[in-house]
């Protein structure tokens, strides 16, 4: 059986994992795990994704817990850093470097024969054959993220961590490498993406995990999360003609919490957003009141995160 | 094997690119200089004494030491300062093929410097009276500090910010200070390579016998110290690698 939190086949496993440096606790007693397909770690700036990730790809050791990657300790057993690419937040190329040697270090790294080959291949999926022989230090920031998501893809990996890896690309190049992750997740394998911007997010992940505090907040995809927040009133916004007197009809239930009239449309909050969309389908019949929009606003992950933050 | 034959070969390169070398290579070229313009009236005798009460102390105690601390310092350093280390850190490769690579790319680019340091000076003595037996004895001892330096400087340019500070300290107040009180000379590092050279050069423990304190001159006996002293930093470098976090 699984919970929001866990996946059917996980590919990475994260056990009651905890963190702490010093008196600072950067992941507390977080469980989860990782399939094929895009999951988006979000979190506010020091909600402690990067400290998870590190955790994920060994880079850091857990204080208490356990996190193994297609059944392997990472730290342990470094044979299986074949199956991980990394694209980390850090700017981390090296600046002398052209991208082509930067990318065919990192297969030799890895132990492949073919780096040549497969560095090209790399820039050519993220766009960059063109410079492919100017050095690191003179690309733009998002050259260099492209140059890291290119490293990563460098190796084939089946499990590919990526620390907010559209810092710093323009909305051309953020389109493209979307479309290249989700082709990554279509070909069966596990994506994580930690990002703060929700609209990337929303965009590309088919499961979201949250985490506010070091702590795994929400876990599932956006809409379930919201369904399961019953403690805060969904939103809604209603366009049609004679609002007022549906909102008179609205504000005499118990089950709507608040009612807004608006210039051109009425702003309800109701703990069943089901109900309410039943009732209403009874006050427009029989008040013969015409509706042009019903919109949940609250239903965006912008809106579900800054509840999981506020709470 | 492949994977840490390409991290020496990068490291190499990258320690000994930029500007840095020019002014490491004319520091290392100073007590040859100082060999050849000093000893230009001198007989061989003297020129010999010369060479070793002037630019063999400069290279033992200056040049090496200070090339080594820039040079190792950087190896892993750098990575840790660029946020390079997890590029190296995520790959199939064991901890200590890492820092074997490292090391040895960071020996190898003190050993460029200043081993083409020693060997100007020895030239510059061959060159004035026809004397090239220091050449290899210089080589050795300075393989030999150079590899005990390197064994030294490159977990203390990973392990703190002010490694250059910390290294400075340990050449300067420890290694040609406090490690001349009698009994302590064996813990200085110039100590080993200089047992070295007066082993392979019997002649110059007149000038050099009291540098050297109670350390017993032979080359065999140095390498193995400078040997075991680079494994105990290969082992304690892994340990920390392994243990700590990496970022």
């Amino acid at each position: 059986m699984t919970t929001p939190a866990f996946v059917a086949d996980p590919t990475v496993e994260v056990e009651r994992a905890s963190k702490w440096f010093g008196q600072k606790v950067a992941v507390s007693s977080v469980s989860c795990s990782f399939g094929q397909g895009i999951t988006g770690l979000l979190g506010p700036n020091g909600a402690g994704k990067t400290t998870l990730l590190r955790l994920i790809c060994g880079l850091a050791a857990p204080s208490e817990g356990t996190v193994t990657v297609l059944g392997e300790d990472l730290r342990r057993n470094p044979d299986s850093y074949r199956q991980l690419g990394l694209v980390p937040e850090e700017d981390a190329v090296y600046p002398q470097m052209t991208a082509r040697r930067y990318l065919e270090y990192g297969a030799r790294l890895s132990g492949l024969a073919d780096g040549p080959s497969r560095a090209m291949e790399a820039l050519r999926v993220v766009d960059l054959v063109e410079s492919a022989d100017r050095t690191l230090g003179g690309f733009s920031k998002g050259m260099r993220q492209r140059t890291k998501v290119a490293a990563a893809l460098v190796t084939d990996p089946q499990v590919l961590i990526l620390d907010e890896p559209l810092n710093g690309t323009d909305p051309v190049q953020r389109a493209h490498l979307i479309e290249v992750f989700r082709r990554l997740a279509a070909d069966g394998k596990t994506v994580i993406v930690s990002s703060h911007v929700l609209a990337e997010v929303e965009r590309m992940a088919d499961r979201v995990l949250a985490m506010v505090d070091g702590k795994l907040a929400a876990a599932g995809d956006v809409h379930s999360i919201r369904a399961a927040m019953s403690d805060i009133p969904f939103r809604v916004r209603i366009e049609g003609n004679d609002l007022r007197r549906l909102a008179s009809e609205l504000v005499a239930r118990s089950d709507v919490a608040a009612v807004e009239v608006g210039k051109d449309a009425v702003h309800i909050e109701a703990e069943d957003l089901s109900a309410l969309g039943r009732h209403i389908a009874i006050i427009t019949r029989d008040l013969d009141i015409r509706l042009t929009a019903f919109q949940p606003e609250d239903e965006s992950l912008e809106s579900v995160f800054r509840y999981l933050v506020r709470r | 094997m492949r994977a840490a034959l390409a991290i020496a070969a990068v490291s190499y390169r990258q320690l000994l690119e930029g500007k840095r070398t020019y002014l490491l290579g004319a520091l290392a070229l100073i007590p040859a200089v100082v060999m050849y313009v000093g000893s230009s009236t001198m007989t061989e005798a003297r020129a010999f004494e010369f060479l070793h009460e002037g630019p063999l102390g400069v290279l033992v105690f200056a040049v090496a030491p200070i090339i080594a601390l820039v040079l190792a310092t950087s190896a892993l350093g750098e990575e840790r300062r660029q946020s390079t280390m997890s590029f190296l850190t995520i790959r199939p490769i064991p901890r200590w093929a890492i820092i074997v690579a490292k090391g040895a790319a960071a020996w190898a680019a003190v050993f460029t410097l200043v081993g083409a340091g020693g060997l100007a000076v020895g030239a510059a003595l061959g060159l004035r009276t026809g004397n090239w037996d220091t050449v290899t004895p210089l080589l050795v001892m300075i393989g030999i500090n150079t590899l005990v330096y390197v064994a030294l400087f490159v977990p203390l340019g990973f392990l703190f910010k002010r490694a250059m500070l910390f290294g400075l300290g340990y050449v300067f107040i420890w290694d040609s200070g406090i490690a001349n009180v009698p009994g302590l000379t064996p813990l200085s590092v110039f100590r080993i390579g200089l047992s070295a050279y007066i082993g392979l050069v019997p002649e110059s423990a007149r000038f050099l016998g009291d540098d050297l304190g109670s350390v017993t001159p032979g080359a065999g006996g140095a390498l193995a110290k400078g040997l075991i002293l680079a494994l105990i930093g290969v082992l304690a470098m892994t340990t920390v690698l392994k243990r700590r976090d990496v970022v």
